[in-house]
């Protein structure tokens, strides 16, 4: 006889054996415990999908520049001891497109008059139905995310003194403040480039070199584009 | 139907989740059972499965995956249970067979009891690997997909714990029951 099928033959026996059936307490033990365990939201688990290495290589490096180029630009700039004042560089990040017309790259106090850069989408939801479409007032070639896409949803409100994404009722994140350079108001993002599903082809903002959070890229305002290429490039909002 | 529950649940319909793994447990519980060799862990590690399942369930991208994510799920904390308790516990413990012991040739007390002993010295991923393979019936290229391993590598593994369940087998039969002793 074939001694692996001796094995074979045994070890499926063996497996075979033994008890089939879970008592009862067990699922309602779970049930009792998730009822004080919240999911987590899909973008969160996103985070740890597997990414192709260049992919992940390309992203920290962009995430070192984009940290590099806004840290210099929080950097004070009320004196200039030993030289005359000099040119304050625009914060670009190649190969991305400079903003233009940018005299003066400031941090602007989000408290100071006059200084509020705002785009916002006030929606109405029923608490626990998605299937409810978010209306408001999208400005600032803004969007809102088309009906039925109901993990994708979000309410965005983006000020000069921080980001806040509304997923639902209960789960309001915040991030801020942003950099302002002019009057455009920039977020650092990361674009993720997964192809296999809509709602994982986001963009991730990132503040100080801190995974803020992330945008679908149908609320990118006009002059972001979708593509690696892009990575670092800020959230341009402007009025 | 299924998929519809399983897209309830992933919207935060508790009850639907609870339908779900009602429907699943006692294969998961075998599997976890079969993995451990314990009834008590193997119940403690279903249930956290099904804690992280419930909380985890809006990264399943496709619905109809869901009992492979959730089989999945289960079998890598059954593994990284194993792996505390083999770090905790030196020696073997041999506990008795758990279950009625089917009348069976094949399965003397005494192969039982060498399977046994074989089986808990093997690392915890290759009982992993035996139980997909020999219990639920798994090929070598789903226990990759399942463990997340390239398939050469299940092969592999699934090859190494044929052969020292062979070795155990072969071993000398007298009974050697070792203390227990935690680190």
């Amino acid at each position: 006889m074939n001694p692996d099928r001796d094995l074979d033959r045994l070890l499926d026996q063996w497996f075979a054996d033994g008890p089939i059936e879970v008592a009862d307490r067990v699922v309602v033990q779970a049930a009792d415990r998730i009822e004080h365990q919240p999911q987590r939201p899909a973008w969160r688990l996103l985070r740890r999908s597997p990414m192709r290495p260049a992919i992940t290589i390309g992203l920290a490096a962009a995430a070192v520049l984009v940290v590099a180029v806004v840290g210099y630009n929080l950097l004070p700039r009320s004196s200039s001891v030993g030289g005359p004042p000099t040119a304050t560089p625009v914060p670009t990040v190649s190969p991305l497109p400079s903003p233009t017309a940018v005299a003066s790259p400031a941090i602007v106090d989000p408290a100071a008059p006059g200084s509020d850069i705002s785009a916002a989408f006030l929606g109405t939801y029923s608490e626990g139905d998605w299937s409810a479409q978010p209306t408001g007032d999208a400005r600032y070639l803004w969007q809102l995310l088309p009906a039925g896409d109901k993990t994708c949803a979000e309410l965005v409100l983006v000020t000069t003194s921080c980001i806040v994404i509304n997923r639902m009722p209960t789960d309001i994140e915040q991030y801020g403040p942003a950099a302002v350079v002019g009057d455009v108001l920039y977020y650092r993002m990361i674009i993720h480039n997964f192809q296999e599903d809509p709602c994982l082809n986001k963009v991730i903002a990132w503040r100080l070199g801190v995974l803020a959070d992330r945008l679908t890229t149908q609320q990118l305002a006009s002059g972001c584009r979708n593509s690696l290429d892009d990575t670092g490039l800020l959230l341009r909002v402007s009025p | 139907m299924d998929r519809d529950l399983v897209e309830a649940a992933a919207r935060g319909d508790r009850a639907a989740y609870v339908d779900l793994i009602s429907a699943r447990a006692d294969h998961l519980f075998a599997i976890a059972q079969r993995i451990l060799r314990d009834v008590d862990r193997a119940e403690d590690a279903l249930q956290d499965a099904l804690v992280i399942a419930w909380r985890d369930l809006r990264g399943l991208r496709d619905a109809d995956r869901f009992d492979a994510w959730l089989r999945r799920l289960v079998v890598h904390v059954c593994i990284a249970q194993a792996t505390r308790e083999r770090r905790r516990v030196v020696n073997l413990r041999i506990l008795p067979a758990e279950g009625p012991a089917a009348p069976d040739a094949l399965l003397t007390v005494e192969t039982r009891d060498q399977l046994e002993r074989g089986y808990r010295r093997l690392p915890p991923e290759q009982r992993a690997i035996l139980t997909l393979h020999h219990f639920v019936g798994y090929s070598s290229g789903e226990i990759a997909e399942t463990l997340g391993i390239p398939p050469g590598t299940a092969r592999s593994r699934l090859h190494h714990a044929h052969r020292a369940m062979r070795a155990a087998l072969e071993a000398d039969a007298r009974p050697r029951v070792m203390g227990g002793r935690s680190a």
